[in-house]
């Protein structure tokens, strides 16, 4: 990897302070996210990847939820300490993101053309001189919409679920930005749909040469759609690595678990295995590694000490006691 | 759209039908008319003749289509008092009473959205607190003593505005801002509420990913969708705001048609009393219609 | 049936100190008071002239200690004094009014909502045409046609907020009526009123109180705007609307003849409406908007 990444996250901390205490939500997150490339981020409900994403972006509740630690370095400059004005010209044009949830995320007042046209608006881009409409039109004909010309001129209302989550996905395309960000993009949608969605994402990306965040629940997801992927637990990262060897050889207790978790063709009448135990409690995290209470390969030292991120040469990594990975040292 | 504001111009106008039955029901309660019209020792000769001739010897029915007939044509028959047709007596105190209302809803309007959009962009701070508290306040205060307040304090002991009558818009001010802070107080108190909704939704959180600024979210995608449920209270106020006329014109002894007709219930001078009473619930039926159609333009899922 | 749905409307006012709604308490318990013990508790008799002690300002001002708190007016009786006894009118009045407004508006919305047909038709065409008049000028023209007097601005009071019972209600029988177990109760072939009394007026009743809190302070309001136009309670019952109109005199030399008998009336207004926004965001947090 020799070329600088387009997005580099290091030791994001981002805490919720709540009455009943502090809540570290997301506790000391690093990746590095190199051009072209796309990474899932996959998680139990709870872990912290919306809340990174969120951080990235900057765009975190008023009240309670701060970064407290770490930096976000995109083209060379921490977006962490920029002005809020600056982080503005950031925001759709260089980082896009897509929202969880396609019914809600479009406004109901405006025509999705205005909405779509807004993009183009707010980040005039020098190098197209076309009237707006037409970039408008282009933009919804890239993300399959039929008939743009009419559809531009009705309400999100009268859009299908998938049409209108399309319509969110050429939001962010509009902006043309170096990174895309998509929060669960797909978990409202019918199967049928979802695939559909995902493989458009995944041509658009290649397409424009974006970096793609991916968060899912899914590693069948993340499996066809990412070339990273990224296991978080209780606000940390556990496992980074090339898809298929995470898949293929996990080399955190987590990965392995949540690997079990995914019913197999075929495996009828086989019971589906369930992860034991509940997710930690992060107003009082275990002691040790968060996942050990519920590991079955924990170790005396794991109640003990924090394990460290283990990385080999290939850009694998595991904060994982037990794990096989060959540390290579710097 | 055409159908239904016929519609709705229909149901009006059988409401204003309605209006006028409770109307005609509240007048023959009152009792004998012919009372108040003739000296006390008026010859009873006389007065069945005057009977006769107001029709009140006909069956009861027949005289409220006859009253309906001729409330249509805009007779509703000579004031006692002012001796004069009672719907062009009314007519002419009306722009007063619209000039004033005007100007109040304006200063309701544009303070209770502004300090409701304020107050849910400040939520949480002692400022939000404070405007919170100053509308559930305002909420409270009565018309009539907050006006005999403002006069008291800067009309007499200050001598900044004047007390009463009307001439210039100095006149107008103490009446119009009496009026406007109850609605300003609801319509504030809504704003927030209604504001802090959307400020929540996934689309504003689209908006402000789309990189907008904090106020190009709050005033052009939030206020919008906002205002949906503000515009319905606002219709109501504007309407209680017409009522209102009535107590605080008295106050400010204010020319208008309500002052006419506080002065014409003492009076006991039902002409007057019907028609500025149908006058003002067609208005009030107007403003609703206006409303709904008001609620079209905002939300484009509604079509009529 | 009832006891179980009551059993859950009284635990969702939440526990311990919360339950009691603290502010509204504060405002609304020395009014209560007043309206109650009234004259018993005046320090002195309310209908008292003392010409000699005409429009003497509040005592603790000059230096006079406790004598007459809020001062005396124009024919020397104590304006304390007159505020309790005011109270009483002001109470009863909105309170007796509402109560009746909501016996009549209950009765109303359900019988609409839950049969349908002409009922509804009528009940609701009514409620259409009071709506289309600003409530103040019925109230004026119902006192003004049929007299005054306690029991008529009580009446007036019922006429004018019995539709607000009548339109939420309606819609709330509406979608209790769709509830499984009542549909099933109406399969099963029980009779109306027992459905009516054992299965929906229990699932509304909640509204209702609502409905009644938000609008108590508007009747505090309304009977106060009557007395203060001449159409109110009639003395010797002493009204804070009357006392404030009988002030406007006196407005460049005794401030405190309308201050004293208003300030009782905002306190009354905003105990009663922070008592109603109590109760609905605990009960009915739907009815916000409305
Ligand atoms: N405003 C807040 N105040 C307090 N805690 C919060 C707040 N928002 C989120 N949290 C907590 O932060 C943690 C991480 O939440 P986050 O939304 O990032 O999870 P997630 O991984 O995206 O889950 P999901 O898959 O369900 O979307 C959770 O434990 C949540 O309880
Ligand atoms: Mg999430």
């Amino acid at each position: 990897m020799q070329y600088d990444p387009v997005l580099s996250v290091r030791n994001l901390e981002t805490h919720c302070f709540t009455p009943k205490g502090v809540l570290k939500a997301v506790d000391g997150v690093s990746f590095d996210l190199h051009s072209g490339q796309s990474m899932g981020l996959v998680g139990e409900s709870g872990s912290g990847k919306s809340m990174v994403c969120n951080s990235i972006i900057r765009l975190l509740p008023r009240h309670g939820v701060r970064t407290v630690g770490g930096q976000v370095i995109f083209s060379g400059r921490d977006i962490l300490g920029i002005s809020e004005s600056e982080m503005r010209r950031v925001r759709g044009r260089e980082i896009g993101m897509i929202l969880q949830d396609p019914l809600m995320s479009l406004n109901p007042v405006f025509t999705v053309g205005n909405q779509v046209g807004e993009m183009y608006r707010l980040h005039p881009q020098a190098e197209d001189g076309r009237p707006i409409h037409q970039r408008v039109l282009d933009v919804l004909r890239k993300v399959a919409i039929p008939s743009p010309e009419q559809r531009a001129r009705q309400y999100p209302f009268q859009f299908s679920g998938g049409m209108r989550q399309r319509t969110v996905a050429a939001i962010a395309l509009a902006g043309r930005p170096k990174v895309l960000i998509a929060d669960e993009p797909t978990t409202s949608l019918d199967v049928t749909i979802q695939d559909q969605f995902l493989c458009l994402l995944k041509e658009l990306q290649e397409q424009e040469g974006m970096c793609l965040i991916l968060v899912t629940h899914d590693l069948g997801i993340v499996a066809e759609t990412c070339d990273n992927v990224a296991v978080m637990y209780a606000g940390r990262i556990v496992e980074v690595g090339p898809v298929r060897e995470v898949l293929m050889r996990p080399a955190h207790p987590y990965t392995e678990a949540l690997l079990r978790a995914i019913p197999k063709p075929g495996g009828r009448g086989t019971r589906l295995y369930q992860i034991d135990g509940e997710p930690p409690n992060l107003l009082d995290p275990p002691p040790g590694c968060p996942f050990q209470p519920r590991c079955a390969r924990a170790m005396p030292i794991c109640a003990r000490t924090t394990p460290p991120m283990k990385a080999d040469e290939n850009g694998r990594a595991a904060a994982c006691w037990a794990s096989d990975i060959e540390e290579v040292r710097a | 759209m055409l159908t239904f504001t016929l519609k709705r111009l229909a149901i009006g106008l059988l409401c204003l039908v309605g209006v006028s039955l409770i109307i005609f029901v509240a007048m023959r309660v009152s009792g004998d008319p012919t009372l108040l019209l003739l000296p006390d020792d008026a010859l009873p000769e006389d007065r069945h003749a005057m009977r006769v001739q107001l029709g009140l010897d006909l069956p009861v029915p027949v005289q409220f289509g006859v009253f309906l007939e001729n409330a249509f044509l805009g007779d509703f028959g000579n004031s006692i008092r002012w001796k004069m047709p009672a719907m062009s007596l009314v007519l002419s105190r009306l722009p007063a009473t619209l000039q004033l209302a005007a100007l109040a809803f304006l200063i309701a309007a544009v303070f209770g959205l502004l300090s409701g959009v304020a107050a849910a962009r400040l939520r949480g701070t002692v400022y939000d607190s404070l405007i919170r508290f100053v509308m559930t306040l305002g909420l409270a205060l009565p018309v009539f003593w907050i006006g005999l307040m403002l006069i008291m304090t800067v009309s007499v002991n200050m001598g900044l505005l004047p007390t009463s009558g009307r001439g210039t818009f100095w006149h107008m001010l103490l009446p119009a801002v009496t009026m406007a802070l109850n609605p300003a107080a609801a319509l504030s108190r809504l704003t927030r509420s209604s504001m802090l909704n959307v400020l929540g939704t996934d689309y504003i959180k689209l908006a402000r990913v789309k990189g907008n600024s904090d106020s190009r979210v709050v005033w052009k995608h939030g206020l919008r969708n906002a205002s949906i449920p503000v515009v319905t209270l606002a219709g109501i106020q504007l309407a209680n705001m017409i009522g209102n006329t009535v107590v605080v014109e008295t106050i400010f002894a204010w020319p208008g048609t309500g002052k006419l007709i506080i002065d014409a219930i003492l009076a006991r001078d039902f002409p007057v009393v019907q028609a500025a009473i149908c006058l003002i619930a067609a208005i009030y039926i107007g403003l609703n219609l206006l409303v709904d159609l008001l609620y079209g333009v905002l939300d484009p899922q509604i079509r009529y | 049936m009832n006891t179980v749905t009551n059993g859950l409307a009284w635990a969702r006012l939440g526990s311990g100190w919360r339950r009691l709604p603290i502010f509204p308490v504060i405002l609304l318990a020395p009014m209560v008071i007043f309206g109650i013990l009234g004259t018993h508790i005046a320090p002195y008799d309310p209908g008292a002239t003392n010409p000699v002690n005409a429009l003497k300002p509040p005592s603790w001002l000059i230096g006079e200690g406790f004598s007459h708190l809020f001062g005396t007016d124009y024919l020397g009786r104590d304006v304390f004094s007159r505020v309790i006894a005011g109270a009483r009118a002001s109470l009863t009045v909105s309170v007796v009014g509402v109560g009746i407004a909501g016996c009549v508006g209950i009765c109303a919305g359900l019988v609409s909502g839950y049969f349908g047909g002409w009922a509804e038709t009528i009940l609701m065409r009514l409620v259409d045409i009071q709506m289309s008049m600003p409530p103040i000028l019925l109230a004026l023209l119902l006192s003004a046609s049929l007299g005054t007097g306690l029991w008529m601005v009580i009446f007036v009071v019922a006429v004018v907020f019995w539709t607000n019972y009548a339109r939420v209600l309606r819609g709330e029988v509406l979608s209790v009526r769709q509830r499984d177990y009542v549909v099933m109760a109406r399969v099963l072939g029980c009779r109306s009123h027992t459905i009516l009394r054992r299965h929906i007026l229990p699932n509304v009743i909640d509204s209702a109180l609502v409905v009644a809190s938000l609008q108590l302070g508007a009747a505090v309001i309304l009977e106060a705007s009557l007395s203060f136009l001449g159409l109110g309670v009639q003395p010797p019952a002493i009204a804070w609307g009357k006392m404030i109109a009988e002030a406007k005199l006196y407005l460049a030399t005794a401030w405190w003849l309308p201050f004293f008998p208003g300030l009782a009336l905002v306190i009354t207004v905003l105990g009663a409406n922070m008592l109603g926004d109590w109760l609905r965001d605990r009960l009915d947090p739907k009815l916000r908007n409305s």
